[in-house]
């Protein structure tokens, strides 16, 4: 091997040829293993030498994103032709990550009938109607996909141990008695959840051949079951709610396969370990087989939902969010208490009830409305009482353009932003008049 | 830098078998990101976005154009990872390269835009980072071994090493700076190169840095 041969490799191999080279063209550099291999080594060495001597930064959060729409872009994506559009995420912030289900639908099917949300399994099918909010006060599909994921990417990145980036606070709720997870296990489990409604919108963005399915559904179920396209396309459940088959009016063989007669859909455990397929039954499936009676040895263990937590609190932004799942129903009568600390001990109580007090809605969407409070006292400092009212009044007025919450079946998202940061968080259902109960404290953080 | 990750892209036998195993995760992602699977582009992206925008911006100095950098990388990754070959190269050297191709061109078209290209620019690219920054838990033992190797050489070759990866001219330009035929110029950079590279796995046996 000539040393020219070498230089020659090394050169190609760095992209430092002159124009017109020879070397440029010289069949040998591809084809002689030596010269390959140098090629090769050369390369990686330029690598480890230009990582090494760079100090680490942190890229742009918007590149990804940009990427991504880059991709999807008509020009970018292969010729697969796909039968889906663009998905909508079913709520925005902690609602997105949470309730999350991408719902595809062809781009000119009318917008009302394209978004529907899909309830938390913690509630009861018939909690949840299955029309979503008015689809005219939604901004478009394409820009609220956008912004979704944005927020997601952001909300993944900042729970990165990122020494630039300041990282929000995360406080565990749990109910009275039960174990409490440490901030380390909230994060992950909060990661998990966001990284899981990432996966699920890039996934069904991605136009990825290997998964051809319409619909990439989070969690949760529609009462009515789950559409499944006629023309032989397949849905995709990553989180089926094999443990509320029975509730769910599905029918099951031993071998974990399920058959919904709503919607006349099998599902079956996906081959790669992603949750369920679902498909429309066809004239070979034998629906016999199918069984409503749980058989001991496969009937999987039905665990109640024990509601659990967290708050999640921004310094930097002075926001917090708080985020529950497994929420139990909220009473006739009774509203959600919120009631937080701060560091000086001022404690704030808010009373957060449904537009139809005591009922869930008739919207999917509940929007907690705060016109229903109706304080009791005046002055801030207010605490639960013992009989249940709440004494003192809210801070009603400081918080009530800034509490959004929202509650999807069995999980409630609330944000706000405040100067001061809450040190202590309980909620609690009780009423707002005096009715001689206490209040039932079902989640609070702290010891 | 995340945890779990290796970024590496090193001679083989530099890394250990934790590191291949990263190693062989990024072709996976590649290999995904062949058959269009956005996910695994973004799951790249989450691996090796920071180490990539810090090679840009350490390079080209300039946030905006290093982001656009990464931006088109990741683009070209898309668009190229079917020609990703494992046995060819690592994953995250063959990401590189893209990269070092996209900042090469907007080094050259910078350097033919201006009145007076300033050689100093490329001068310190090769001084190790402080360790009381920011540091990537993860390549600390390339830094190390990178540190002790780029020791080694002498002045000739350490000048030869950072023309080569830093510098945006072509062998030719080098040659004519250093007054040297352009063969000759070829052989004195690959030979610099394999010194560093001797160095480098040298460090990785004895792992005493």
């Amino acid at each position: 091997m000539k040393p020219s041969d070498l230089g020659d490799a090394t050169a190609r191999a760095l992209n430092l040829l002159p124009p017109g080279d020879p070397a440029s063209s010289d069949p040998r550099l591809v084809r002689d293993l030596r010269l390959v291999e140098e090629s090769k080594q050369s390369q990686e060495t330029a690598a480890a030498v230009w990582l090494a001597v760079s100090p680490l930064r942190v890229a742009p959060p918007d590149v990804l994103l940009e990427v991504m729409r880059e991709i999807r872009s008509p020009e970018s994506t292969s010729p697969v032709v796909h039968h889906r559009s663009l998905p909508w995420l079913a709520a925005s912030g902690w609602a997105a990550a949470a309730a999350v289900a991408i719902y595809l639908w062809p781009a000119d099917a009318p917008e009302t009938n394209n978004e529907k949300l899909v309830k938390s399994p913690a509630a009861s099918p018939a909690d949840i109607p299955a029309e979503a909010a008015p689809s005219a006060t939604l901004p478009p599909r394409d820009a609220r996909l956008r912004k979704d994921i944005a927020r997601l990417q952001d909300r993944i990145a900042s729970f990165q141990d990122d020494p630039v980036r300041p990282t929000p606070r995360v406080m565990s709720l749990s109910a009275p008695g039960a174990v409490r997870r440490t901030e380390d296990e909230s994060r992950q489990y909060l990661q998990k959840i966001l990284t899981d409604a990432l996966r699920s919108a890039l996934e069904a963005t991605s136009g990825a051949p290997s998964d051809p399915a319409s619909l990439v559904i989070e969690r949760g179920w529609l009462p009515g079951g789950l559409p499944v396209p006629e023309d032989g396309g397949i849905i995709r459940h990553r989180n089926f709610p094999e443990q509320d088959w029975q509730e769910l009016g599905l029918s099951r063989t031993d071998d974990r396969n399920y058959y919904d007669d709503a919607s006349q859909t099998v599902w079956s455990p996906d081959s790669e370990g992603r949750g369920f397929i679902g498909r429309k039954v066809s004239e070979k499936d034998d629906v016999a087989k199918f069984t409503k009676e749980p058989t001991p040895e496969t009937a999987p263990q039905k665990q109640e939902a024990t509601p659990e937590g967290f708050v999640i609190e921004n310094p930097a932004e002075k926001t917090t969010e708080i985020f529950v799942e497994g929420m139990p129903e909220i009473p006739p009568g009774k509203s959600l208490i919120l009631q937080t600390t701060d560091a000086a001990g001022m404690t704030t109580t808010t009373a957060l009830t449904p537009s139809t007090a005591g009922e869930i809605p008739a919207s999917d969407v509940l929007a907690i409305n705060m016109n229903d409070y109706r304080p009791t006292g005046t002055g801030r400092g207010a605490v639960l009482s013992s009989d249940g009212t709440i004494a003192g009044t809210t801070a009603y007025s400081a918080y009530s353009s800034n509490i959004v919450g929202y509650l999807y079946g069995g999980t409630l998202t609330v944000s706000f932003s405040s100067d001061s940061i809450p040190t202590a968080v309980q909620l609690a259902i009780g009423s707002i008049v005096p009715t001689g109960t206490s209040p039932q404290i079902i989640l609070k953080s702290g010891p | 830098m995340r945890e779990g990750e290796q970024a590496m892209g090193e001679p083989a036998k530099m890394i250990g078998p934790d590191e291949r195993a990263h190693s062989r995760d990024g072709s996976r992602l590649l290999t995904r990101i062949a058959r269009r699977d956005a996910e695994a582009l973004a799951e790249l992206y989450r691996m090796w976005g920071d180490r990539l925008y810090s090679m840009a911006l350490h390079w080209i100095k300039d946030e905006g154009a290093a982001r656009e950098a990464l931006q088109d990388c990741l683009l070209r990754i898309w668009k190229k990872a079917p020609d990703f070959d494992a046995e060819k190269s690592s994953g995250f050297t063959w990401c590189a390269m893209i990269l070092r191709g996209l900042c090469l061109d907007h080094l050259r078209k910078r350097k033919r835009r201006a009145a007076v290209w300033q050689d100093w620019e490329t001068a310190s690219l090769l001084e190790m980072p402080a360790r009381s920054g920011v540091e990537d838990l993860f390549c600390r033992e390339t830094v190390t071994r990178v540190r002790a190797a780029l020791a080694r050489l002498d002045e000739s070759e350490s000048e030869s090493v950072r023309m080569a990866l830093f510098d945006p001219g072509t062998v030719q330009d080098h040659a004519s700076r250093w007054g040297i035929p352009l063969g000759t110029a070829k052989i004195r950079i690959h030979r610099a190169m394999l010194k560093l590279r001797e160095m480098l796995n040298q460090g990785g046996d004895h792992e005493t840095f």
